[in-house]
């Protein structure tokens, strides 16, 4: 195997929300939104991170690029410190790594021509540039994502939501970034429009050498575009590798039983599949379980899982963090 | 035995950028104890017409046809009329169950209001009555959340409360809008194997609007499939998943990626979702079907029998139907005829 570039990392992650009313700011209740969270991201790959609701994984996205200042951790950006950037380094050294949001509505600004919006990232980085060379770059990029030239001056409000969402991604891209995070890119969207856009998240990652993060709760989504997968649970991974690793030999009690809900589009088979129900609600992200934040729905759970957190096993190809299973 | 069967239903709205055609002549019936799917995109109709069953069209819109419930029809019913039959014979569970419950009012008294107003019972045996229902849900000490408000629950419980709320008046028919789009898959899981379970037991008749195929599989004994406010193809389920006969659900079917298999790209329909502003004739599906010629854009087709368990609304599978080959003059002929 060649040896990868790895272009993103991050070392036990932590973001830490504080809520509640105490007069002192450090004795103030904690949400725990990512809690210890070690990933690699190649160049080149396209990581999958999936999970529920609540589980952290939107604020992961975010705390990668510093839009949220992580609480504790380490993030290395092309082997140097993304966490040491000052104000005006991180302001400059952005346009190498950008964010397409969920909604695609309502990320773009409703007074602004689709061209303005996606003229913007060029114009604050590169002020010097003629206008004419924007002009020119804007509807390379918007033909690049499948959006008529002639559309440019149209406002948001007058495209469907696919169309916004190609807006999105396009404004992402006119800086030409090594990353690109994707938070719920095709969540909104409707099925038929949904495999557009991830055809040409697809295409376009081949075509300009990107490396993508791709944040969802539709696992057959996740399946279909990523080369690794990571699977949060309440701010903490429960199983990583390779995409074919973990949805085909997924091995976490999680893991499973997230699978096995996923309705299978398919009657004979839904038919008589099992469906492996989780008992219970997600437990609050103030005062997580203690040991394996899974264990109070797990059905594989022991005591054992409460006293110390899961044990690790595995290598880079496929991990899991569970004391009762083993890679 | 058909409990509810609507006829030429049309819902239009008169909005500042003019008329909105969101439902056309739709047609369907549900039978007791069966669960009926309507699988559409955003703006395909398939809410609107299901409000319009309940009396719950907005001001601006205007419903014509018929929808015969026991051989009443409830599109002319006064709003007392109406209200005797909503909840009690028919009651309905929408998406967003944060929204749909009152903020301000515990859930005791929300579950116990629906059986003082509409079954007269006494406020504690309404109440008694609303705690087995809310154990029914399998809702953990049911006693204890009847005294909570709704943002003390979990999306997965708010909606196990809707459903509760939903089934307290034992209805013939349980129209469910999304009622698993806001939640989790595993607590989609949870809330549908709830829903079968609860259909057993109370042979309540589920019409299940959704947009997700994956759900329509799991629940549904028979599917209607709507695009641009029109009936595309009626089926029942198995048929409609391993021979689906409309050029849409053909495409929609492909489109959905795969959580078992490896797909190297995905098939897609082109273009966008028409807009509903103009009653055109012709089919709404033509501007993305890979199948249309001129005469999808001059008639609006209509129902072809497949087989008794299949009818595809489509001029395309009207003509490979016929046995005629495809040149344009013959499917007129076909059309005429």
């Amino acid at each position: 195997m060649t040896v990868r570039e790895t272009l993103l990392s991050a070392r036990d992650l932590e973001v830490y929300f504080s809520v509640g009313k105490h007069i002192l700011p450090g004795r103030r209740k904690k949400v725990k939104a990512v809690n210890g969270i070690d990933l690699k991201v190649y160049r080149g790959e396209t990581l999958g991170i999936v999970g529920e609701s609540g589980c952290g994984k939107s604020t992961l996205a975010r705390a990668l690029l510093r839009l949220i200042e992580p609480t504790h951790g380490e993030l290395m950006w092309k082997g140097e410190n993304l966490r040491g950037f000052d104000k005006a380094t991180l302001a400059r050294r952005r346009r190498e790594f950008q964010m397409v949001f969920q909604d695609p509505s309502a990320s773009l600004n409703p007074r602004l021509t689709i061209a303005q919006c996606i003229a913007e990232p060029l114009q604050t980085h590169e002020p010097h540039l003629k206008r004419k060379e924007v002009e020119r770059r804007v509807i390379a990029m918007m033909d690049k994502v499948g959006l008529l030239a002639s559309q440019r001056n149209r406002y948001p409000h007058e495209f469907s939501g696919g169309q916004c969402q190609r807006v999105g991604i396009a404004r992402a891209l006119i800086l030409n970034p090594d990353l690109v995070v994707c938070d719920e890119p095709v969540s909104a969207l409707d099925v038929s429009i949904q495999a557009q856009v991830i055809n040409l998240l697809d295409d376009l990652k081949q075509e300009m050498g990107l490396t993508l993060v791709m944040i969802a709760h539709d696992l057959s989504v996740v399946r279909h575009i990523s080369d690794r997968v990571m699977v949060m649970y309440l701010g903490k991974p429960m199983e990583v590798g390779r995409y074919d690793r973990v949805f085909d030999h997924a091995r976490h009690p999680y893991t499973k039983a997230l699978l096995s809900a996923v309705p299978v589009a398919d009657p004979r088979i839904a038919r008589h599949r099992k469906v492996q129900l989780l008992p219970g609600d997600l437990p609050s992200p103030i005062d997580p379980p203690s040991g394996c934040v899974f264990r109070t729905r797990c059905p594989e759970a022991t005591e054992l899982c409460g006293q110390k957190p899961p044990a690790r096993s595995g290598s880079e190809e496929h991990r899991i963090y569970c004391s009762n299973f083993e890679l | 035995m058909t409990i509810l069967s609507i006829d030429n239903m049309s819902v239009r709205f008169e909005t500042p950028d003019g008329l909105v055609q969101a439902v056309s002549d739709l047609s369907f019936s549900i039978s007791a104890g069966e669960t009926l799917g309507i699988v559409g995109e955003s703006g395909s109709g398939k809410s609107q017409s299901v409000y319009a069953l309940m009396g719950l069209t907005a001001d601006n819109g205007k419903v014509r046809g018929t929808a015969s419930f026991h051989g009443e029809n409830l599109l002319n019913m006064s709003q007392t009329e109406l209200n005797r039959i909503r909840a009690e014979r028919i009651s309905m569970i929408f998406q967003d169950p944060m929204t749909s419950l009152n903020p301000f009012m515990k859930i005791g008294k929300q579950l116990s209001e629906v059986l003082v107003l509409h079954k007269g019972m006494a406020r504690a045996a309404a109440r008694m009555e609303s705690i087995r229902m809310l154990e029914a849900v399998r809702i953990p000490s049911a006693k204890t959340r009847m005294n909570q408000f709704p943002h003390e629950l979990s999306g997965g419980m708010r909606q196990r409360v809707m459903i509760a709320m939903a089934l307290l008046c034992r209805p013939e028919l349980l129209i469910a809008d999304e009622p698993t789009t806001a939640l989790d898959v595993t607590v989609q899981a949870q809330i549908l194997a709830l829903l079968r379970e609860l259909q057993a037991e109370f042979s309540t008749a589920i019409l299940l609007i959704t947009h997700d195929m994956g759900v329509v599989a799991e629940m549904c004994d028979r599917v209607l499939v709507m695009y641009g406010g029109r009936k595309m193809e009626e089926a029942d389920t198995d048929t409609l998943f391993s021979q689906p006969a409309h050029p849409y659900t053909q495409g929609l079917l492909k489109a959905i990626p795969s959580i078992a298999e490896d797909m190297h790209r995905l098939p897609t329909i082109p273009g966008n979702p028409p807009s509903a502003l103009i009653d055109e004739q012709g089919c709404p599906f033509r501007e993305r079907c890979a199948h249309s010629s001129a005469v999808c854009g001059q008639t609006t087709p209509t129902a072809v029998s497949i087989s008794p368990h299949q009818l595809a609304v489509c001029h395309e599978v009207a003509v490979t139907r016929a046995g005629v080959t495809s040149s344009r003059t013959e499917r007129q002929v076909v059309q005429e005829l």
